[in-house]
């Protein structure tokens, strides 16, 4: 019998934190790849209240000059199937969406309920940065702040848990419904077709302290949101995240000023308002009946996106689709009985060129040397039968190998790598299509490659566009993508909502009883255990803030030559010229974090026009105002390992800095996106930095790779003046 | 009067990033005094003692522009070996690094270092 599937996309959306009122939509086309027509490559932000109008740089700041939020937009679409059992594949076929006024299985759909529940639970969660490693063989992390009791203790989840609950909006409501304290929670109910109050719902934010602190709006003052819902005149959901604030409480839980922050990933004594949760629908039709629409998705609110065009190299995607191939069984074609197809023939514009792709684009976040630039351009747009016998594999990096000798010619990707590996490596899935194409099995035009529906295109668009691969922690999702827990695993029926869909754990809003959090322990690594408002986030680091501003360069940690200590005799031999290629020790190049999300250095526009818009300046770092400078001695490392100022440059020197000025880093556009630009660019391919709100370079001078811990440091090139 | 410079502390932290490159991808080089063609180690005090006088023309290879003009002051020029007063150095066969010029505080620091009797 004929079955309509009815799915939410993209299955897990991408909100980014702003902090400003207004938003632009999140890109809705792959980070830097050609676009049918068009100059301008994939991801840049689309214009509210726009199909795929994307936006010009000056649209990332509103008129006050706060950097507007990005929000996450979904849609449902509906896939025509011949039975509700019937076998699922991927892709699965052609689908259309649904929109008031659609027609589905003959009813008219007259309206949608769309519900989501936000939360974050990252104060209420295990130590991050780790891996999945602490997790296994039944084990658990160290507790963030562990004074406040066990993890399912009820006054620690009251105090910990930020909760704003459910909200509810209609599609064809058109306004904004809030995420704050103050704003009555309420769900769909596909029962009654309608959308209930749960006034009752136990609504949890940072307790209040002292009247006298910081006012509503300023750094380091309470968090009351965690964003807003909205929909769009079709009928899509409009979800908005938070402010990017980040607040401290006392030993009571209590609102303070301030608290340490001593680490990059795990402070406890503090709060951020980014956040994640389901994302929910119910069709009403004109007949009065409704209709639950069985694949729901999940929304993950983050950092901002400063380089939206520039991909990582290992993509969130990436890491699903390895996850999602090799545990799950998503093309058997590829990937079946426990090892990769031989004969598969790789689809190069899919699974090839965006690794080449994001290569060429690293050196616009991060400082390569020019003979590295030269040799990345060659694939910037290469096809697939231009190889011309490059023997490419001879340069990447096998998955889970990192013990390379630091002066052997460099192996890619040049980045570091996951938690406790010393350097990145692509993605198995990643290495055997790079295989592939590198023994000629590509598919050709008589071997047409799948075609995603318009919603599975999104599903894999939004995660492209985020960070895999170094996962201690990441910054939108961490190491949990490649848990088949994370994942409604029944994915084989057309019913069940299709292939990447959280495994949502369903709440039971109608008997939410106040002061008794409904929000608990939830979604844990490893375990069947389903998935809870905030699960996602959790793993992230508190605040994300101190975690961006470190993510600048680093030596490999670990180190594949052990420690490198701060003695004469230390430096003298991880210095001294090599004899024995074989030789281990330690490695004293600094490598970029994930330069793609989190930018390093960048070409300034304003440096390109005060140069007269001719040669390329020299970069600087992207985070460079006052209080970035490492060039003072630093108090000596009681162990006397390495700690010269060349670990330290690119990034806030004291950690509370960057909470107050995450939201002046500029943002680095195709300069086709720029605006305005004096003269029409003759090279349409430059990312410049744009948007930025430091207004001089305090920070130190930019230096190329292989730049190393040991290296003195310098002032910044001259900043060119500006307003 | 600052402290005399040392390589160690001093000069292998101007160079060790560019000493990778120098001894895998850069030809050997004529040694002064006749001593045949060598590798320039960068991160060896013997090998940047014995070169210090190449180094210092490469360094200084972008010291006057492409239009002729001087890019820095006499005082920070470097004299031509043998020659005159104002007989400086204008050019190099291969100026260094091959990106771009090196912080003057860093070529400040190489010359120091040479005037102070080239200390390990």
């Amino acid at each position: 019998m004929a079955y309509t599937g009815l799915r939410i996309h993209p299955a897990i959306g991408i909100a980014r934190v702003g902090s400003s009122e207004e938003y632009y939509l999140g890109p809705e086309s792959m980070a830097g790849m050609r676009q049918p027509g068009q100059d301008t490559t994939g991801g840049l932000p689309i214009r509210p209240g726009t199909e795929r109008d994307t936006i010009l740089s000056t649209e990332l700041r509103d008129s006050c000059g706060r950097l507007k939020r990005q929000a996450a937009r979904f849609r449902i679409d509906q896939y025509a199937f011949d039975s509700a059992d019937g076998a699922e594949t991927w892709p699965a076929g052609p689908a259309s969406e649904v929109q008031p006024g659609s027609v589905v299985d003959g009813k008219v759909v007259a309206d949608i309920i769309w519900t989501v529940h936000l939360a974050n639970k990252k104060a209420n969660s295990w130590q991050g940065g780790n891996g999945v490693q602490p997790f296994v063989d039944g084990q658990l992390p160290a507790l963030r702040n562990p004074d406040f009791g066990a993890l399912d203790n009820a006054s620690r989840l009251s105090k910990l848990v930020i909760d704003a609950g459910p909200r509810a909006l209609l599609g064809s409501a058109q306004q904004a419904i809030q995420f704050d304290a103050g704003t009555t929670p309420c769900y769909g109910d596909a029962a009654s077709a309608a959308i209930c109050a749960a006034p009752n719902y136990p609504l949890s934010f940072p307790l209040p302290g002292d009247a006298a602190l910081p006012g509503s709006t300023g750094p380091g003052s309470l968090i009351r949101s965690l964003g807003a819902l909205s929909t769009e005149s079709t009928g899509r959901l409009v979800v908005l995240g938070g402010y990017g604030k980040a607040c401290a409480f006392d030993a009571l839980g209590k609102h303070v000023p301030s608290a340490a922050l001593d680490g990059d990933v795990n402070n406890n004594n503090w709060f951020d308002d980014v956040s994640d949760g389901p994302v929910s629908a119910i069709l009403l039709f004109a007949d009065g009946s409704a209709r639950e629409v069985e694949g729901g998705a999940w929304v993950i609110a983050t950092d901002p996106a400063y380089a939206p065009q520039t991909p990582n190299v290992v993509t969130l995607w990436d890491e699903l689709y390895c996850t999602w191939l090799e545990q799950l069984a998503l093309r058997p074609t590829v990937y079946a009985g426990q090892r990769y197809q031989s004969s598969y023939r790789t689809d190069f514009d899919a699974e090839v060129l965006p690794v080449l792709r994001a290569a060429a684009l690293q050196k616009w976040t991060t400082f390569l040397p020019s003979r590295a630039i030269k040799g990345h351009d060659l694939f910037a747009y290469m096809k697939a039968d231009q190889r011309n016998g490059f023997k490419i594999m001879n340069f990447l990096r096998p998955p889970g190998q990192d013990h390379e000798p630091a002066t052997a010619a460099p192996m890619m990707p040049l980045s570091l790598g996951d938690a406790n590996q010393s350097l990145l490596s692509l993605t198995p899935a990643q290495y055997f299509f790079m295989g592939q194409w590198a023994h000629d099995l590509y598919a050709t035009g008589s071997e047409p490659a799948p075609v995603l529906a318009a919603g599975e295109a999104l599903d894999k668009t939004v995660l492209f566009n985020c960070l895999g691969g170094r996962f201690s922690p990441g910054i939108e999702i961490s190491f949990i993508v490649r848990d088949t827990n994370l994942y409604q695993r029944g994915w084989q029926r057309h019913d069940s909502g299709g292939p990447f869909r959280i495994n949502r754990q369903r709440l039971n809003y109608r008997d939410a009883v106040a002061q008794q959090p409904l929000l608990g322990i939830g979604y844990t690594p490893l375990r069947d255990t389903p998935v809870q408002p905030g699960d996602l986030s959790k793993f992230m680091a508190l605040p994300w803030h101190t975690d961006y501003n470190s993510c600048a360069t680093h030596m490999p940690a670990p180190n594949p030559g052990g420690v490198l200590y701060d003695t004469e005799q230390a430096i003298a031999e991880a210095t001294a010229v090599v004899t024995d290629p074989d030789t281990i020790r330690p490695n004293t190049l600094l490598y970029s974090s994930w330069p793609a999300q989190r930018p390093v250095a960048v070409y300034t526009y304003d440096d390109l026009v005060a140069s007269g818009g001719g040669q390329l300046p020299a970069p600087r770092f992207s985070v460079r105002g006052p209080g970035t400078r490492a060039d003072v001695p630093r108090v000596p490392d009681p162990q006397n390992k390495i700690d010269r100022p060349a670990l330290h440059v690119g990034r806030y020197q004291q950690r509370t800095q960057f909470l107050q000025d995450w939201d002046k880093i500029g943002v680095v556009l195709q300069i086709t996106a720029i605006s305005p630009m004096p003269t029409p660019p003759k090279n349409k391919d430059l990312y410049l930095e744009v948007a930025s709100l430091f207004t001089s370079d305090d920070s130190n001078l930019a230096e190329s790779w292989r730049n190393t811990a040991i290296d003195a440091v310098y002032p910044p090139p001259g900043s060119p003046s500006k307003p | 009067m600052s402290e005399p410079k040392s390589f160690m502390r001093d000069v292998l932290v101007l160079f060790f990033k560019y000493a990778n490159d120098m001894q895998n991808q850069a030809p050997p080089i004529n040694a002064p005094n006749g001593a045949g063609l060598k590798i320039l180690y960068l991160n060896d005090y013997a090998s940047v003692k014995e070169f210090h006088y190449a180094i210092q023309v490469a360094i200084h290879g972008y010291d006057r522009d492409s239009d002729g003009k001087w890019r820095v002051p006499p005082a920070q020029r470097l004299r031509k070996q043998g020659g005159g007063a104002e007989d400086w150095v204008a050019s190099a066969p291969h100026p260094m690094p091959p990106d771009g010029r090196m912080p003057q505080q860093a070529i400040d620091i190489f010359d120091q270092w040479v005037r102070d009797g080239m200390l390990p």
